[in-house]
């Protein structure tokens, strides 16, 4: 797992002239059939818990090797991203269904707080990759 | 550090060389749009599959035409999208249910495989976009399509309102034109042009033609829409409010069909009893048909029902009285009115001849024809036959308080007929006497039908009271709606406008009353028969109030009859110090409120009760209201008394006029005169003028002079030829410095030459003259005969001097030079009763401000 801290503000770096991603894949498609659009990233599942000390970002990952995730701490923004290979079926096998995403992913998860980058801990256990945050002493909203 | 950076470009997956063809039937999917599709057919089916174990990739392109057989080249376009595919479910029929991502345009190149399924060579063709900077000419395109883009969304019901939000948040130019070319309702070729389009900004341009052509389109449409439904909408509201209304008078059991029913019944039974001609049972029944069959709820209903309540209640057929007993009504007239000898003759020889016809009419139609009750008239449109009895039309012309209308009551009374009497003053409007069309809502007939109703008869005498006094402006002229009543040879099919079938009229007695003729238009007075009542004598009067007016006063005021006397004299100092009128009426006012006083004494326990007498009028009534102010006014030069017609009786009126310096000679008017009474003035003047030689007076008295004619009340405005001898003498009176003699007066119009021409009124000024005192009058030569009409025992009180000649006027009225006017004034005074003993008391006043 790569872990980076970049003291830059993500959104004012990153985000210009790019395109934001807009909406949840498919969050309209009950109500528009075939009129979304979004990136081809797709967003994991993720958790993510405040306590007075820190924050705690919970990512569901199954399948994806450790090396294959990059975690980005910016000033106000955590990005979990990575890509997710999973083996290919035989050669004679057919899918009765497809729900796995594969391919690249990502997740951006805003922080309203200061966080004290010394202190991040990124682990990854049982299909799940959980970062720490610990909030900046005396850390001051952001 | 871009190169640390993720970029979604670089993220995707590599596309290919090659690509299997997954056809598009009737969409087209844009790079990054995500889109569920359904795949069905075999080969497709077996493409995915295929796919799946592999990069999952495809070639989204659409088909050219919906064409169910295997796609080819041919059919398909050659720009498309390449896609992943993210997820992917088999259903029970063996079909395949697919989330597809485009990801980005391709150019399809040439067909490597066809079976089994197409496999075609791809090259992608990103869209060419400024990579760095969006161009303004770029983000106005943008802005102008998201904004009719959220036009469209707010006229389009089956857009959701997040798209435009989406839309709007979006500042990439490339995704706001795949966005809407995705999610407005576009044709699918359409679609396919937007995505071959390139650069960006065609894409743009595009788009914000169609949607304005859209937005065009659906503005009309929500337009025409609206007003469509407005229309509906008013209807059916009418008719479900109506609903509303008819359930819950049932429910109140206001009004149900069963009344309505009952009504009609009602109305049918008095229809028939109503004893309809001809005509109007026809037009009832059709109404009655009408009305079965109505709603009792419509407002036309209510209309309908009071119509046919009007044609039952009229008095069609029903009579009353009729038999006409010349003597008897002689007997009731007599004992009503006293006098009026010449109009009671013509009242009673006209019901004489209506007598003659009918009965003679009775006779002949009892031969043959229909008869109901001997003297009945033959029914309304029937051929008029022989001679149908046709009433004149009496019309009583005097001043007020003379009898006219009770004179009407008296005649219903000798005849036994009802009496209805309808006020014509002030009357404006043509439908109040024919009545309004009965379409308009609380229309009624005119009031000639409502009396009639009132009255319950068809052959009422009917009193048109004050007809002279008939207004007309612009909503129509009642006069000549009248014509139509009063006509006799068509007022048997009189039509009201609000009946709209002929009512007869003919048998009803019309009297009109008038105080003057001059106002009645010329038609109107052609059919008139005209009785002149004047006003009535002193001796007259004295003799009303004996026989009428006290017993009534006793009646009214619960007196015996000895309780309440008045003595000859003290009438006649009544009549001349308390009331100055031609009538009785307020006569009978001042023994009413002499009556009055009598009858609280009487209660109060203090009355001794005898005669009253001249001198204890004073008591009852105040102090005299009225003065004979004829010789104090007479007692300077200058001054003449002259004689006035009005439509209230005669009076006096004197002229004044002075003399004094100013630098040019004018001639000055006062008192409201109209132009014929100025000019007249002014031929006085210049006949004196002229003649100052004869009169002797100094041919230069006038130069430099004003001369100043004024004839109070100066109020009232008066106007006329009559005055002018009287003006000429009061001009000459002052020039010669000669009184002119205070018991004279005159009328009558003069020349230029001197010539002294008749004038009206007569009767009336000759009454006055005596009421004010006058004893002498100086009239023109041809009003002799009119004098004829004059009581002869007034006659006999008053000295008549008939000239023809302004000179004779002079002759006679005034006094020697130097004489003073009493000296003769008390030589002519007649010596009966008391009241001729104060004017003798005021004529001899004056002597003591006489100025020599």
């Amino acid at each position: 797992m790569r872990c980076r801290h970049l003291g830059i503000r993500y959104t004012m770096v990153l985000m210009a002239g790019q395109p934001p991603v807009w909406g949840q894949e498919g969050w309209w498609a009950h109500r528009m059939p075939g009129a979304a659009l979004a990136h081809s990233h797709w967003r994991p599942a993720t958790d993510v818990v405040e306590t007075g000390r820190a924050i705690t970002v919970t990512v569901e990952l199954a399948g994806v090797d450790e090396e294959d995730v990059a975690v980005l701490l910016f000033e106000d923004v955590l990005v979990v991203e990575g890509r997710r290979e999973l083996p290919r079926c035989e050669e004679d096998g057919v899918y009765r269904v497809a729900a796995i995403r594969q391919g690249p992913f990502r997740i951006e998860v805003p922080l309203s707080v200061r966080i004290d980058p010394k202190g991040v801990v990124a682990r990854c256990e049982r299909g799940l990759v959980c970062v720490r945050l610990p909030k900046a002493n005396g850390g001051g909203v952001l | 550090m871009s190169s640390e950076n993720p970029d979604p470009q670089t993220s995707s997956p590599a596309i290919p060389d090659a690509l299997p063809v997954l056809p598009l039937r009737g969409t087209v999917i844009f790079p990054m749009a995500v889109v569920p599709l359904a795949v069905g057919r075999p080969e497709s089916v077996k493409l995915v599959d295929d796919v799946m174990r592999g990069g999952r990739l495809v070639a989204l392109v659409a088909q050219r035409t919906d064409t169910a057989g295997a796609a080819t080249l041919d059919n398909l376009y050659r720009v498309g999208t390449a896609g992943i595919i993210h997820q992917l479910a088999r259903v029970s029929d063996g079909s395949l249910r697919l989330m597809v991502q485009g990801i980005e345009r391709i150019r399809l190149l040439d067909c490597q495989q066809t079976e089994p399924y197409l496999v075609v060579r791809v090259t992608p063709a990103p869209d060419t976009r400024e990579t760095t900077v969006e161009s303004t000419e770029t983000a106005a395109l943008r802005r102008a399509a998201v904004d009719l883009f959220r036009r469209l969304v707010g006229l389009a019901g089956d857009l959701p309102d997040e798209v435009a939000v989406a839309a709007e948040n979006l500042t990439d130019s490339r995704q706001v034109a795949y966005l809407i070319a995705t999610v407005a309702p576009l044709e699918p070729a359409v679609r396919q042009e937007i995505l071959e389009l390139d650069p960006v900004e065609a894409k743009l341009r595009r788009l914000v033609d169609l949607l304005q052509r859209e937005l065009a389109v659906r503005e009309l449409g929500q337009k025409i829409t609206t007003e469509t439904q407005e229309r509906l909408s008013k209807a059916q509201r009418e008719f479900y409010l109506r609903e509303q209304l008819r359930s819950i008078q049932t429910e109140l059991g206001e009004k149900g069909d069963a009344d309505a029913t009952d009504e009609t019944a009602e109305l049918r039974r008095q229809i028939e009893t109503a004893h309809l001609p001809e005509e109007a049972r026809t037009e009832a029944e059709r109404e009655l048909r009408r009305l079965a069959g109505m709603a009792a709820t419509s407002p036309e209903y209510g209309l309908t029902r009071s119509y046919l309540e009007w044609m039952a209640s009229l008095p069609w057929t029903t009579v009353t009285g009729g038999e006409i007993d010349v003597a008897r009504t002689q007997r009731v007239l007599d004992e009503d009115h006293y006098d009026l000898a010449k109009v009671k003759e013509r009242i009673l020889e006209r019901l004489a001849v209506k007598k003659l016809r009918r009965d003679r009419h009775a006779e002949a139609g009892a031969a043959g024809q229909h008869d109901n009750g001997g003297d009945a008239p033959p029914p309304p449109g029937m051929p008029p036959g022989a001679a149908p009895t046709r009433e004149p039309i009496l019309c009583f012309v005097g001043p007020p308080g003379v009898g006219k209308t009770s004179l009407g009551q008296s005649i219903a009374r000798a005849l036994g007929c009802q009496f209805v009497r309808m006020a014509l003053g002030g009357l404006r409007d043509e439908a109040e006497v024919r009545g309004h069309r009965r379409t308009y809502i609380g229309a009624m007939p005119g009031r000639i039908i409502q009396a009639l109703r009132r009255a319950g008869t068809r052959n009422p005498v009917f009193m048109l009271d004050e007809i002279d006094k008939v207004g007309s402006d612009w909503r129509g002229d009642p006069s000549s709606a009248l014509l139509e009543v009063l006509d006799p040879a068509q007022n048997n099919t009189f039509v009201d406008t609000y009946l709209g079938v002929p009512f007869d009229l003919s048998q009803i007695l019309f009297i009109a009353t008038a105080n003057t003729l001059e106002t009645i238009p010329s038609a109107l007075r052609d059919r008139l028969e005209v009785l002149t009542l004047s006003g009535y004598t002193d001796d007259e009067k004295v003799r009303i109030a004996q026989q009428y007016l006290i017993p009534k006063a006793r009646v009214a005021h619960g007196l015996a009859p000895e309780e309440l006397v008045f003595d000859d004299a003290a009438l006649r100092q009544m009549i001349r110090a308390y009331t100055r009128e031609a009538g009785v009426r307020s006569l009978d006012r001042e023994v009413g409120a002499v009556a009055r006083k009598l009858a609280r004494r009487l209660v109060e326990g203090r009355a001794g009760w005898g005669q009253i007498g001249a001198d204890s009028l004073e008591e009852y009534l105040g102090r005299p209201r009225f003065f004979d102010e004829v010789a104090e006014r007479t007692s300077q030069s200058g001054v003449a008394t002259g004689l006035a017609w009005t439509p209230t009786g005669g009076d006096v009126l004197f002229v004044e006029a002075t003399m004094m310096a100013s630098q040019e000679e004018h001639l000055v008017l006062t008192g409201m005169l109209g132009d014929v009474m100025r000019e007249s003035a002014q031929a006085a003047l210049s006949y004196v003028r002229s003649n100052a030689a004869r009169l002797g007076i100094a041919p230069t008295a006038f130069d430099g002079k004003t001369i100043h004619v004024h004839v109070p009340a100066g109020a009232i405005p008066k106007d006329g030829p009559s005055a002018g001898v009287t003006i000429m003498t009061a001009i000459a009176s002052l020039a010669t410095g000669r009184l002119v003699r205070g018991d004279v007066a005159m009328t009558g119009e003069i020349t230029l030459r001197g010539k002294v021409l008749p004038v009206g009124g007569i009767k009336e000024k000759v009454l006055a003259a005596h009421r004010a005192g006058i004893a002498s009058l100086i009239l023109p030569q041809h009003n002799q005969r009119d004098v004829e009409d004059v009581p002869a025992e007034l006659r006999g009180t008053l000295t008549f001097t008939f000239v023809t000649m302004a000179m004779e006027v002079l002759e006679h009225a005034l006094l020697p030079f130097g004489e003073k006017a009493s000296a003769l004034g008390t030589a002519d005074l007649r010596t009966e009763g008391s009241v001729d003993r104060l004017a003798a008391q005021r004529l001899q006043a004056p002597e003591r401000h006489l100025v020599p």
